[in-house]
């Protein structure tokens, strides 16, 4: 398989902190990999130094084949955009200003940059500058930024941060569409799990500035667990025959339960039925991304 | 390195601040001469006293636009956008000093320029032209590039207000410490050293004497190239080091 981006032992330390430690990742080229991760796990300090923004304190990794150390990788950096947590705007210039400092920047023409701003939905936004924009105009002029030199792997740290819903399906539609229908190779790293679990077609989990665990999509739904959820009219009796059953379960509510593991659906509504407890609804479903990175990182909160 | 500066000068271009102090360099000495005018009812032979009475506030100018120049890029997160596609942080180093002499550059010219055109209508030049004022401005461009390379340096090394404010007040720390070491060293040699190496001393004999040349004239522009390279070597080997936001 070829890999945009792969790490090897990677270590950063911010005095005696160690934001990472030994952190091995691979980005498979046409993905879009999703990297999971509480607050402070070092997902940002990833980013910050395969964009060049840190120095790494140890270890090494390779953009488009290319080491750390090596010299071409100035010039292969011209093939990568990011967006590092906040948009890197000038504020007193307007949106296609912006772009322009980044044509001029990259030594291209300003061709390209009418159908980005429609790409991003700010072709109207005239002479509206950059500073009075809303934190989802920011977030796609960032967008734009970052495709401004036809990227063909794009790092976007927290991208949907502070959108709208409409904001996010956008970003959302934005992303699949680079990826599907330009090949961009894709890093992003999103604290809302829901959202990046409609996108990703890899994950990387970080942990404590460690990369705990790697998969892709469909191995990640093999690996997540299968539980049946059901509504009926009294949990306390559900409880009472599941224990009979040996059943692992998690109540939700009064009316509501998750069933983890597996038990045939008619003796078990007949048993329900014996004391007078009726089902009203029953379905399968897989474990969320989020209850397996939970799972995983053994039931962490602030994700 | 050309795509940086292309970048750089279009933003030094597109803001007002530029244009600003460079009116407010104009508006100086025209309100002074008109003044001057106003209370003398004629023209007086002040231009050539002028030429060099400016240098401490140019370089106050200077480091507002230079050194605004420089801190916004850093505040607003832009230079993530230049290193993110490639861009070597020497080579982004050494394209802020070219704008930053640019600014200092043409913020000097454009104020003989506007003194050459009063003396030729408000007031009058005295010894000018004549080679020792050449000389002198040939030195002045020099010390406000030493001067502008600390700038870059400060702007650069510590990225925030706090090096934009030293920058500003730079002459003045100087130019305060220096006078008062020379003040009190003991040794004359040491002090007539520390007359010729440092900027802000440099320009004591000649500031309101014009047409005065130091015999270590040339010494001092040297020192002053050396202190614009040897600042800079540091200051990039600083921000080649440092972990930006």
């Amino acid at each position: 398989m070829e890999y945009i981006l792969q790490t090897q032992q990677l270590c950063k330390k911010y005095g005696k902190f160690n934001a990472l430690t030994n952190l091995t990742i691979n980005v498979p080229k046409g993905a879009i990999y999703g990297m999971v991760g509480r607050n402070g796990a070092g997902k940002t300090t990833l980013i910050r130094i395969i964009t060049g923004l840190n120095n790494p304190t140890s270890g090494e990794y390779s953009l488009f084949g290319v080491k750390n150390n090596d010299k071409k990788l100035l010039e292969v950096k011209r093939k990568m955009g990011a967006v590092v947590e906040t948009p890197s705007l000038h504020p007193d210039m307007t949106a296609r200003d912006n772009l322009i400092q980044q044509t001029k920047a990259l030594g291209i023409s300003n061709d390209k940059i009418d159908g980005l701003l429609k790409l991003v939905g700010l072709a109207d936004t005239g002479k509206k500058k950059a500073k009075d924009f809303s934190l989802g105009m920011r977030q796609r002029l960032g967008i734009a930024f970052s495709l401004v030199g036809d990227p063909e792997f794009l790092v976007l740290d927290e991208p949907i941060n502070g959108l709208d819903p409409q904001g996010i399906i956008e970003v959302r539609e934005t992303i699949l569409r680079l990826n599907q229908e330009k090949g961009i190779t894709i890093l992003i790293s999103s604290h809302i799990l829901d959202e990046l679990a409609r996108l990703a077609t890899h994950y990387g989990f970080v942990e404590r500035g460690t990369a705990i665990k790697e998969m892709s999509a469909e191995e990640l739904e093999k690996a997540s667990r299968r539980y049946i959820h059901i509504n009926v009219n009294d949990t306390a009796v559900l409880a009472e025959v599941l224990n009979g059953m040996g059943a692992e379960f998690n109540v939700i509510s009064a009316n509501e339960a998750d069933i983890y593991t597996p038990v045939q659906v008619t003796p078990l509504v007949l048993a329900l039925n014996e004391k007078n407890c009726f089902v009203n609804s029953i379905s399968e479903n897989h474990e969320s991304l989020e209850s397996y990175f939970m799972g995983l990182v053994g039931g962490a909160q602030n994700v | 390195m050309c795509n940086l500066l292309a970048e750089g000068f279009r933003r030094l271009f597109k803001s007002k601040r530029f244009y600003i102090v460079l009116a407010v360099i104009i508006a100086i000495p025209t309100f002074a001469s008109v003044f001057i005018r106003i209370v003398e009812g004629k023209a007086l032979d002040l231009g050539s006293a002028l030429c060099f009475s400016m240098i401490g506030t140019m370089t106050m100018f200077i480091s507002i636009t230079a050194g605004l120049f420089i801190i916004n890029d850093f505040k607003n997160n832009t230079i993530r956008n230049k290193i993110i596609i490639g861009h070597s942080r020497t080579k982004i180093y050494i394209t802020n000093l070219i704008i930053a002499f640019f600014v200092a550059f043409i913020y000097q010219l454009v104020f003989w320029l506007t003194l050459i055109g009063l003396c030729n209508t408000l007031m009058k030049f005295d010894d000018f032209p004549c080679t020792e004022i050449f000389q002198n401005m040939l030195l002045t461009m020099a010390i406000e590039f030493a001067f502008t390379s600390f700038f870059v340096f400060l702007c650069t090394s510590l990225r925030n207000t706090g090096g934009f404010v030293l920058s500003l007040m730079l002459d003045t720390i100087v130019n305060m410490v220096a006078s008062l070491v020379v003040m009190f060293v003991g040794s004359k040699k040491l002090a007539h050293v520390l007359e010729i190496s440092v900027p802000s001393l440099q320009r004591d004999d000649f500031a309101y004497n014009p047409a005065y040349v130091s015999d270590n004239i040339w010494w001092m522009i040297l020192i002053d190239i050396g202190i614009c390279i040897v600042v800079t070597i540091a200051g990039i080997e600083i921000f080649k080091r440092a972990d930006l936001k």
